[in-house]
Order: C-alpha cells, then sequence, then structure tokens
C-alpha cells in the first residue's frame, strides 16, 4: 500500500486510481474482454460495463474537481499558542476558503509537518459551505511528541470519491511554526546555588536548619547517609530523610547548562519549574544548552545565533525549544564554549548547575573534564525517569543510573536529585 | 503508549450500527439467493441466521476490544469440535447406516462455515480498509460464476433463471440484465456505504459535512442509472440478434427486404425452449419422418448478395402476421391427394415475431393460454400438411401454371442468373470467382450446370444438387470463413475444399444452383424437429432448433421441401428436449383447447395501443405503484423523522426545523413569498396557536451563523416538545395521521 503511495506520490501525481480502481479496472476488463465479448455472458458484460462506467465517471471528475479546486481553494491554519505543551492535545484549526466538494466525493485535508512524529488528525470534507459563508472551519488538536520549533510544511488535501476508486492528492505550502515547551514538572525547591560564591551567598541548610518533623522523603542514595532518621528506621523500618527546605534568597547569578534531548522533556519540565522558582526569587539566569549556536528555525526564533548563552529571561523558555531539534542536543558538546562565551562577556563564573536526566552518564566525563580545566565547580541536577509524568518513551537503565550518581558523587560535584512535588503530597 | 486512537469516536457508532445492520442485510439476501441457485442441503434461513450471528458476534467482539489471537483460538477449538462431530456422524453413516445423524451433522458444520466466513469477513472489515476491495471484488467474481452457465447463449441452462423469468412473464435475456444492473447497484450503495467507515483502533478523520447539493446527488445517480439501462437495452438488441447464431443461425427478423439469417461463426446451439407444439390429429404420412418441418417465413427475393423476405406478392403462403392475431389463408390449389389436414396448438415459450406451423397454414386462431407466466402466447394453426414422398414425385413439373413472367423471374433469379447461359463458363476454379458484367459470380451457373447436365426432370436435378451438397459439405456451426470481397457469404463455403457451414449455407447454395438449373426454389425458415423425442404428439422445440431449408415449388403438390443434410459433422450438439420440463409443460395443458371468443380483442387494437399494453401490463404497473409508494414514503420519513440521524447538534436543529416546516406544509401552511422564517412563525403562532419560534430560531442561527453552536440536543429536543404538544393540541389524531400522506410537503421541496 505504502509503495503504493510513494509511486503515486512521486512518479505519477496525475493517475487518480486507487488499487480498488486499478483492480476494479482490471477485473472489468477482464470481464468485458475475456468473457462477456467471446462468451456472450450477459451477467458479466452488464456488470464489466458498469464498473468500467463509474469508473470512467468518477475519474473524470475527480480530475476535474482536483484541478478546479487546487485553483480555487486557499487555506489558513492557526493553534493555541497559550497552552502549546508537548505530549498533549493543543487545539488547532484549519479556516478553508472555497471548497465545494461535489456529491460522492470527499476532500481530506491533513496537516503535513516538517518534523516526524507529529499526530495530527485528518478532516473528511464533504459537501459544500453553507450559502454565503465561503469559509469552512475545521477544528482539531495535534499531539507533538516532544518540545521544539515544528514547522507545518503544507497541507495535504486528497481529493476521492466515495466508491474508493479515486484518490488525488496535492500540497498546499503553508509557512508556520508552532513553538511547543515541555509541560512544566512541579518538582520539590532546589537550593539556589549562585554561579559565584561568597560569603552570605548561600546558607547551608542541612547543618543550620531543621525542617518541619513531618516534612520527610523517602530515601533516596543521593541524600547521603548521614541525612537518614535512623529513629523513624528503628521503629518503622523505612529509611526516610529530612527534607532540605528552600533556601534564603541569595543575591547574583545563577549560571545553569541543560543537557537534554529532544525526548528528554521531563529534563526541561523540570529544568524549566526550577527557572520559575529563580524568576520568583529574582536571580539573573545564564543560560547555556546544547545546539543553542547553530539551530535551524531561526527565523522563528528571536535567539541570538552568535551567543552560546543567554541571559534574557525572556528567551531562555525559546532557546529550550529550539534546541531541541539540534543534532548535539544531550550530548554536553556546547559545554566548553559556553564557559569560553561567559568568559569572554565577563562574568565570572565558579559554579556551574547542570541539569541532566539521570538514565544517561555519557555526557559527564566530558563536562567534568572542561569544568577542571576552567576550574568550574559543578552542581548537577539529575532529573530522574520517574518525574517523566508524560509517558516519554525513554531507555530504562537501572545500572546506568545507580552507576552515574555513584559517579558524580566520587567525583567531588554537588549532586541534586529532582524530586515531584506531587509526590511529596 | 500514552497516545492511543479510542475503539471509535462518539460520532463514528451511527455509522457503526448501521453498517452492521447493512451487512446483516446483505448476509441474508446473499445466503438466500444462494441456496435458491445452488442446493446448499440445508434451510436458507439457519443459514442466513448463522451469517447474522456473524456478523453481529464478530461486532460485540471488537467493542469489547477483544485481540484477534483469543478470536482465532476460541473459533479454531470450536471449528475443530464441530468438525469432530461432522467426522463422527461420517463413521455412524457407514456403520449404521443413519443418515439422519449425519443430515443433521452435516447441516451443522455447514451452518458453523457460514457463521465463520460472516464473522471473519467482520472481524476483518471493521479493522482493515483493504477488506471491502477484497469483499467487492470476491463478490463480483462469484456473482458472475454463479450465473456462469447461461454463458454461449444457453439461456436455459441456468434453470431457476428460466423457471422465474417464466414465473415473472419475462424473457430471460432480460432476467439477467436486470440481475445484472440489480447487483452493481447493490455493490455501488454497499462501497458508498462502507468506504468511509471508521476503522477500530485507527485514526479515523473527522467528518465535516457542508450543505448537500441535493439535486445534483439525484442527478447523478440518475444519469448513471440510465447509462446502466441504455447499455442494456443495447445488449439486449444486440443479444437477441445474436441470439440467432446459437439457434442455427436462423433469426426472428420478418420484415420485408430484410434477412433472418447469420452467415457468421454460431458459437454456441442454444436449448433454451421455445414452444411446445401438440399435434391434435396423426400425421402418419409425413414425408420426413422423423422429422418434421415447420415453417415461419420464406425467403425469395436475391438482393445481390442473399436471399432477404420478398414482398407481398410473392410467398403468399406463408402468413405474414405478428403473432397474436388471428390469420385465415388463402384457398389451396394443390392437389389435396397429397395432403392432409392437421391441426396443431403451439404454446410460445419465447417471443416469436411471427407464427410457425406445419407447412400451408389454413388458419391461425388464438386459444386460451392454460398458463399466462410460463407461455407467452397460444394459438391453433390448421395446416394442409404434405404426404408425398418424393419418390412419387420425382418426375413432376415444376412452377404454376398460373405464375405470370414475373414471378417466374422472380424465383429463378439467382447470381449469373442475368447472363445468358452460353456465357456461363464450363471450367472454373475454386479459388477465383468468375464475375459477369452485372458483378455477380458465374462459378454457381458452372456448377449447376455440370451437376444437372445429363438431367431432364427438374425434381430429380433439385435432388441431384441437394446430394450433391449433402455428400460434399461438412456441417459445423464455426465455418471460419468470411464474405468475399463482393460480400458474397455463400461462395467461401460452396468453392472451398471442404466446404464448411451450417443450414444457411447449405440452403443458399442450394437454391441459387436450384435455380441456375431452372427450377423454381426459395429458402423457408422455421423448425426442424426430431419426432422421435416427441411424447403422446408433444413436441418441445428449442431455439437450437431453428433451421433454414430449400424449397422448390412443384407442380400441383406445391412448396416442398429438397433439404441438404451433409454425412459429415463437426461438433456436432445433438439436442435432446428436456423430457422433465416437456412433462411439466404437458400437465399444465387442458385435454381440449378453448379457443378464444375474442381474437379481436388483440388484433382489433392499433399496434401502438398493442405496445403500450405490453409495456404497462399489470405486473410492471403494481411494480411502478408499488416503488413510487416506497420513495414516497421514504421522502416522507426522512422529512419529518431524519432529523433523529442528523450527526451533529446543527444540522439536528435545522433538520428539526425541516421537519415541523413539511408538517406544517402537509396541512396547506407555506410560508409566502418575501415572508422571512421569524415572520412565518409568528403567522402560525397567531393563525393556529402552534409555537414553531424556538425551533426557527436555532434553524435561523444555524444557517446564518454556522460556526457557532446555538443549540445543544437537549435544547431542540425541548422546542421540538413545544411544538409537538401545541400542535398535537391543536389538531385531531386522524388529521395528523392524514398529514403524512398529503402530497403537498414534497411541493414544497426547498422552499423552507
Amino acid at each position: 500500500m505504502k509503495l503504493f503511495d510513494i509511486f503515486n506520490k512521486y512518479v505519477f501525481p496525475w493517475q487518480p486510481l486507487t488499487i480498488r480502481g486499478i483492480l476494479a479496472l482490471t477485473l472489468s476488463i477482464l470481464a468485458l474482454w475475456t468473457i462477456a465479448f467471446t462468451q456472450s455472458d450477459l451477467v458479466a458484460n452488464i456488470i464489466g460495463f458498469s464498473v468500467l462506467c463509474l469508473l470512467a465517471i468518477s475519474t473524470l471528475a475527480a480530475l476535474i474537481q482536483r484541478v478546479y479546486l487546487a485553483r480555487r481553494i486557499s487555506a489558513e491554519t492557526y493553534f493555541d499558542t497559550k497552552h502549546p505543551f508537548s505530549r498533549t492535545e493543543i487545539e488547532s484549526g484549519i479556516i478553508i476558503r472555497e471548497c465545494s466538494i461535489l456529491p460522492f466525493y470527499s476532500l481530506e485535508v491533513r496537516k503535513v509537518f516538517k518534523e516526524d512524529g507529529v499526530k495530527s488528525k485528518r478532516h473528511l470534507v464533504r459537501g459544500i459551505a453553507s450559502e454565503g459563508k465561503p469559509l469552512r472551519y475545521l477544528l482539531d488538536s495535534v499531539w507533538m511528541p516532544h518540545r521544539g520549533l515544528w514547522n507545518l510544511e503544507a497541507l495535504e488535501f486528497t481529493l476521492g470519491d466515495t466508491l474508493g476508486f479515486n484518490r488525488l492528492s496535492w500540497l498546499l505550502p503553508m509557512d508556520k511554526c508552532i513553538e511547543v515547551s515541555a509541560k512544566n514538572i512541579p518538582i520539590h525547591p532546589l537550593p539556589i546555588v549562585s554561579a559565584s560564591v561568597s560569603a552570605g551567598d548561600t546558607l547551608n541548610q542541612l547543618q543550620e536548619r531543621s525542617g518541619d518533623l513531618f516534612d520527610i522523603k523517602q530515601y533516596d542514595p543521593s541524600d547521603g547517609v548521614k541525612r537518614i532518621l535512623w529513629k523513624t528506621y528503628a521503629k518503622s523500618g523505612l529509611l526516610v530523610v529530612r527534607r532540605p527546605e528552600p533556601a534564603v534568597i541569595p543575591e547574583g547569578k545563577v549560571a545553569i547548562y541543560l543537557i537534554a534531548e529532544r525526548n528528554d522533556d521531563h529534563v526541561a519540565g523540570a529544568f524549566q519549574s526550577y527557572l520559575q522558582e529563580l524568576y520568583n526569587n529574582q536571580i539573573i539566569v545564564i543560560f547555556g544548552t546544547d545546539g543553542l549556536h547553530n539551530s535551524n528555525n531561526r527565523e522563528h526564533t528571536t535567539v541570538d545565533a552568535q551567543n552560546y548563552f543567554i541571559a534574557d529571561p525572556s528567551k531562555i523558555q525559546n532557546a529550550i525549544n529550539l534546541t531541541a531539534f539540534s543534532k548535539i542536543a544531550g550530548t554536553g558538546k556546547d559545554f566548553p564554549k559556553y564557559i569560553e562565551a561567559l568568559q569572554a562577556k565577563g562574568h565570572h563564573v565558579q559554579r556551574i548547575i547542570i541539569f541532566a536526566p539521570q538514565r544517561n552518564s555519557s555526557w559527564f566525563e566530558f563536562v567534568k573534564m572542561h569544568a577542571a580545566s576552567y576550574s568550574l565547580a559543578l552542581t548537577i541536577a539529575l532529573v530522574p525517569d520517574k518525574l517523566n509524568l508524560f509517558g516519554l518513551e525513554v531507555a530504562q537503565s537501572n545500572n546506568e543510573t545507580q552507576m552515574l550518581t555513584e559517579v558524580i558523587m566520587n567525583s567531588g560535584a554537588e549532586l541534586l536529585i529532582c524530586e515531584s512535588a506531587e509526590a511529596l503530597r | 503508549m500514552h497516545y492511543q486512537a479510542p475503539v471509535l469516536q462518539k460520532n463514528e457508532w451511527g455509522s457503526f450500527y448501521k453498517l452492521q445492520s447493512i451487512r446483516c442485510l446483505l448476509a441474508v439476501i446473499i445466503t438466500v439467493f444462494m441456496s435458491y441457485m445452488i442446493d446448499l442441503g440445508t434451510s436458507a434461513w439457519l443459514l442466513s441466521t448463522a451469517c447474522i450471528a456473524g456478523v453481529l458476534i464478530s461486532g460485540r467482539l471488537l467493542i469489547k476490544q477483544w485481540p484477534s489471537y483469543k478470536v482465532a483460538l476460541i473459533h479454531i477449538v470450536l471449528y475443530a469440535a464441530c468438525y469432530f462431530l461432522y467426522s463422527l456422524s461420517l463413521n455412524l453413516i457407514d456403520s449404521n447406516s443413519d443418515f439422519q445423524i449425519y443430515r443433521i451433522a452435516s447441516s451443522l458444520h455447514l451452518i458453523f462455515i457460514f457463521y465463520l466466513i460472516s464473522l471473519l469477513s467482520t472481524w476483518f472489515f471493521w479493522r482493515k480498509s483493504f477488506v471491502l476491495t477484497v469483499e467487492s471484488i470476491v463478490a463480483g467474481t462469484v456473482f458472475i460464476w454463479i450465473f456462469s452457465g447461461h454463458r454461449n447463449y444457453n439461456l436455459h441452462a441456468p434453470k431457476k433463471v428460466i423457471s422465474y423469468a417464466w414465473d415473472f412473464g419475462i424473457e430471460p435475456q432480460h432476467f439477467f440484465l436486470a440481475l445484472g444492473i440489480g447487483f452493481i447497484l447493490l455493490l455501488t450503495f454497499y462501497l458508498i456505504e462502507a468506504n468511509n467507515r471508521p476503522i477500530f483502533q485507527a485514526d479515523n478523520p473527522i467528518p465535516q459535512v457542508g450543505k448537500t447539493r441535493i439535486s445534483l446527488g439525484i442527478i447523478i445517480p440518475s444519469i448513471i442509472i440510465i447509462i446502466f439501462i441504455s447499455y442494456a437495452s443495447y445488449v439486449n438488441q444486440y443479444y437477441t440478434i445474436e441470439l440467432s447464431r446459437a439457434s442455427e443461425g436462423v433469426g426472428t427478423e420478418s420484415s420485408e427486404g430484410n434477412s433472418p439469417l447469420g452467415f457468421h461463426s454460431a458459437v454456441g446451439k442454444t436449448k433454451q425452449p421455445a414452444a411446445l407444439v401438440r399435434l391434435e390429429g396423426d400425421y402418419r404420412d409425413n414425408p420426413w419422418s422423423p422429422m418434421l418441418y415447420l415453417r415461419e417465413g420464406a425467403l425469395s427475393r436475391y438482393d445481390g448478395k442473399q436471399f432477404v423476405i420478398a414482398s407481398n406478392q410473392f410467398d403468399k403462403d406463408v402468413p405474414r402476421i405478428p403473432t397474436g392475431q388471428p390469420y385465415i389463408g388463402l384457398e389451396s390449389t394443390e392437389k389435396e391427394t397429397f395432403r392432409q389436414n392437421l391441426v396443431q396448438s403451439i404454446y410460445l415459450l419465447t417471443k416469436h415475431q411471427t407464427p410457425f406451423a406445419i407447412d400451408y397454414p389454413q388458419s391461425i386462431r388464438l386459444i386460451k393460454n392454460p398458463d399466462e407466466p410460463r407461455f407467452l402466447l397460444a394459438y391453433q394453426a390448421v395446416s394442409i400438411a404434405p404426404t408425398a414422398q418424393i419418390e412419387n414425385i420425382l418426375y413432376y413439373e415444376v412452377g404454376d401454371e398460373s405464375w405470370d413472367l414475373s414471378t417466374w423471374e422472380h424465383y429463378l433469379r439467382a447470381p449469373g442468373s442475368l447472363s445468358p447461359q452460353s456465357s456461363w463458363p464450363s471450367e472454373y476454379e475454386n479459388a477465383q470467382s468468375i464475375l459477369d458484367e452485372h458483378g455477380e459470380d458465374l462459378r454457381y451457373a458452372a456448377l449447376a450446370q455440370k451437376l444437372t447436365r445429363n438431367i431432364t426432370p427438374p425434381v430429380i436435378k433439385a435432388g441431384t444438387i441437394a446430394q450433391f451438397l449433402s455428400e460434399e459439405s461438412i456441417y459445423t456451426r464455426a465455418p471460419g470463413h468470411q464474405a468475399t470481397d463482393k460480400g458474397d457469404p455463400v461462395a467461401p463455403y460452396l468453392f472451398s475444399e471442404e466446404k464448411r457451414g451450417y443450414c444457411v449455407h447449405f440452403a443458399h447454395a442450394a437454391v441459387y444452383m436450384m435455380r441456375l438449373a431452372g427450377i423454381p426454389a426459395r429458402i423457408a425458415t422455421g423448425y426442424l424437429t426430431d419426432l422421435s423425442y416427441a411424447k403422446d404428439g408433444h413436441i418441445l422445440l428449442q431455439l437450437g432448433d431453428r433451421h433454414a431449408w430449400p424449397e422448390i415449388y412443384v407442380r400441383g403438390i406445391g412448396w416442398t421441401v429438397i433439404d441438404v443434410t451433409p454425412s459429415q459433422a463437426e461438433n456436432e450438439q445433438v439436442l435432446v428436449p428436456d423430457e422433465k420440463l416437456l412433462e411439466e409443460l404437458m400437465g399444465k395443458l387442458d385435454p381440449v383447447e378453448e379457443l378464444l371468443t375474442e381474437p379481436s380483442s388483440v388484433s382489433n387494437q392499433s399496434e401502438t395501443i398493442s405496445t403500450i399494453t405490453k409495456i404497462i401490463n399489470k405486473q410492471s404497473f403494481i411494480f411502478a405503484l408499488i416503488t413510487a409508494l416506497v420513495i414516497f414514503i421514504g421522502i416522507k420519513l426522512w422529512l419529518r423523522f431524519g432529523w433523529y440521524t442528523a450527526q451533529s447538534d446543527k444540522e439536528k436543529a435545522m433538520r428539526a426545523y425541516l421537519s415541523i416546516c413539511s408538517l406544517l406544509a402537509d396541512l396547506g401552511v407555506y410560508r409566502h413569498y418575501g415572508e422571512t422564517r421569524v415572520e412565518f412563525a409568528d403567522r402560525v403562532k397567531s393563525l393556529f396557536e402552534i409555537d414553531s419560534k424556538q425551533l426557527t430560531s436555532y434553524n435561523d442561527k444555524c444557517m446564518y451563523c454556522p460556526d457557532i453552536n446555538f443549540a445543544k440536543l437537549s435544547d431542540i429536543n425541548n422546542a421540538l416538545l413545544q411544538f409537538d404538544t401545541s400542535f398535537n393540541h391543536k389538531r385531531p389524531k386522524w388529521k395528523r395521521i392524514l398529514a403524512f400522506f398529503s402530497p403537498l410537503s414534497l411541493t414544497r421541496f426547498g422552499k423552507w
């Protein structure tokens, strides 16, 4: 079936017959020439001719309609720009003008995106628009598998008859881009780690503050053995730790580097929550990520192509989405250039927070090496896969996860594990 | 996976149930149809029930989201159990001869197979879009295969069909054509309904139905149906002519200047019953016994290429009347010693343009048709049948003394007869035609001269020519030769080495040579049947018995058969009449035929009225009436209750408005020209106290602001309830019932 469609699309786009049409044509010719005419079969004669006649009429009408519609039809598309989140149904619509379809025909309308993975509904349009109202509104929703800047390349129109004998497709080019963000994942507030360490910037909450008795969570290896509430363990047999409370607002900047490939929407989501927390606390964020410098879709974004980092809060979200389709996204390859750019621009950074998925460790050695070369301290916020609330299809590897946690802890970098705020309730 | 299409969307369930119903209906139609055509060995209704169960259970399992493997596993187990039972019964029948058990098991097995086919096809139908293509192609192929028996003009072969054709009083070929058209219309309807069906577990498109162009929607299928019917008429016309090829090349043409004979290859030999003949007297002295010639027409005018039907001036013995008319022949001038009166009752089973009878019919009278649908027409002919044996008339003169010169010239006209005898060549080669100054082939004359050179008695001359052709010719229905460049279809037969042909070729060649030998001759057409297959004087004629033979005019005796009977035959098929059918038809005849008291009822009517009466007969009138009534009720139901089937609330609101408007229109309340709908609603309210304002408002909003949903289903229902309450309150029940049958709303169609 697909081969046939490819043949029709690229080799002979004006060939209107479907497989059913071709089979019907073959059978009608066989019925007429091998049975009806040579053996005087009345039934075969009538059936063969009738099918041939139906095919001829429907094909002719389809071709005429195809020419007419392709010349007359125009369309606009729109998307719900208020809530364009990945892995959710994003409301969208198509407005078509001059779309009158003959009885016994239907027009299938479908959005064609440049990038793969979008699930978009098809519309089956029949009849004519109401008199005096030439517009037809086709409401639906699209579903993007991950964040990014998605390009609507064209609208595909497919004209077919209700007998299923003919099918003619053509594209109406569209130049529309929809920016889809990862949905924020509410995480338990992380400590705000300033980029430049100076006295009073941070408070050691682990030592100086004691949380509420009930502000506890299940033990995780990244919590450290010292934080385990042994008395509780003795009573209940559960390993629990006291949750650190949010830090007192420090002054200064926070340098964050995001390592997330296109499917790591949970990392981006957790990072966005953290970002929100920082903004709420009026912290300046110097953001960097892989592929920021060389991303496509420049015409649809305000992100400056010359920079390896962004300090403008209004552009960071844009940059997170823009870089999703970068080939180096999630590799940490741009990390050295990020540091260089920071230094070139006079940002004195001593500590960088790195947001990364917990399951992937391939970036760590590279990042650690370059951080060491610039004498930078790293705070690594790992986003575990269990925060993948949207059912992201990511490879799960417990061994690798365990290994990465241990490696980070052994390397001297500060390790933070993002916890879902929902899970604490 | 997070994103998964649901089983079916809310708006797709309507389509699902509708198609399930159609599939059930089709399953019943196909099964009952198959049972009637092929003996399946069990009740058609049990099989239909199994099919319906298959469709419904399959649908239920799909809704329950059963996986395919589970369905397959359960049915394999069930089938195995069923097959085990079947096998067990086979063993039982061997040991105990308990046929009843075998029959039950066999029926159960068949029922289960039908159920299984129905279940599997429905299962895949709702899961794979290509299944519809497969189903349609299989259905088409099976349909053609079921009726394949009628190929090559063997219309009698599917016996059920010819039986039904008789029952309905229509020609068998019309029955086949109607079946073909019926099937293709049903298939088209099914394809239209099923093509855009929702597929389970797939992303089905969202339908967006705009305003339908009702006029175009009616015109397009109407044009298509007209094309189908026109083509069927053309095929019928062509087929009827070509049927003569299967009737030994002897068609039924009876108009002057034309010939019913065909020189093409006769591909088949049909056993289609043509008529039942009952000899009312003894015909012991039949000179051609056991064969019997029944003459229908005669061809005596040579048109330069072949013999055609001459004008009324000649062949006066042939009754040139359409069937269904009485006839009184001219008084015979021939010696009655060589003839006897013979009465025959003839019951036509297929359409004949002219009546036929043994030799000279003196009178033809219509008799009561004993079985209206089975027999098209019945008549009784009184013939002066010949009794003269050929040996007794060998030395008789030919031609009639009373004939004038033009009659002699007419009956002696043949290729080359215009040239003087002295110019006829004595030597010739078969392969090369020798043309005279008129462009006519002189080889016929040369051959006739050669064959009859030393013979004087004309009857012996004729016999010699017939004998020559009988000895030299090969009878075949596929002669494999074409007419010459000059359009002569006989020369390629006569002047070839093998002399391959059939009665049409033999008769032409014989009459040509007889005439060139000075013997008045002509070709007679009709039936030649073998009395050996007769039963108690009843003969079943078949279309394959049609024949053309040469006749010469023997003085004092009249037109006498001198037939060519080739000794060699190729692929000859002996037509043995269907004995059962003969007995069945005999059973329908009355012992004594009742003459119609008013034969003028047919003859006195003008041809136009007769044609109209034929077209508008009782059955077709009732059928047309019922069809019109069904269409009428269908439209009325759609108008009144069509809003139930609307897919969207908006459409529902508009159709509900249509419903109340049609209801009001049936009572004679219309919207005036220039009156807005709101004004109309006000007028209705003020005049009849019927409240239609709410629905009018919904309708207007839906029409002029189609993009916004104004009304929900519950609102529309409330508005309709409001209307119904006020309407029912104001109008008595009998008026409301009568209003349904009022055609007034149809006259306002599209003007709501």
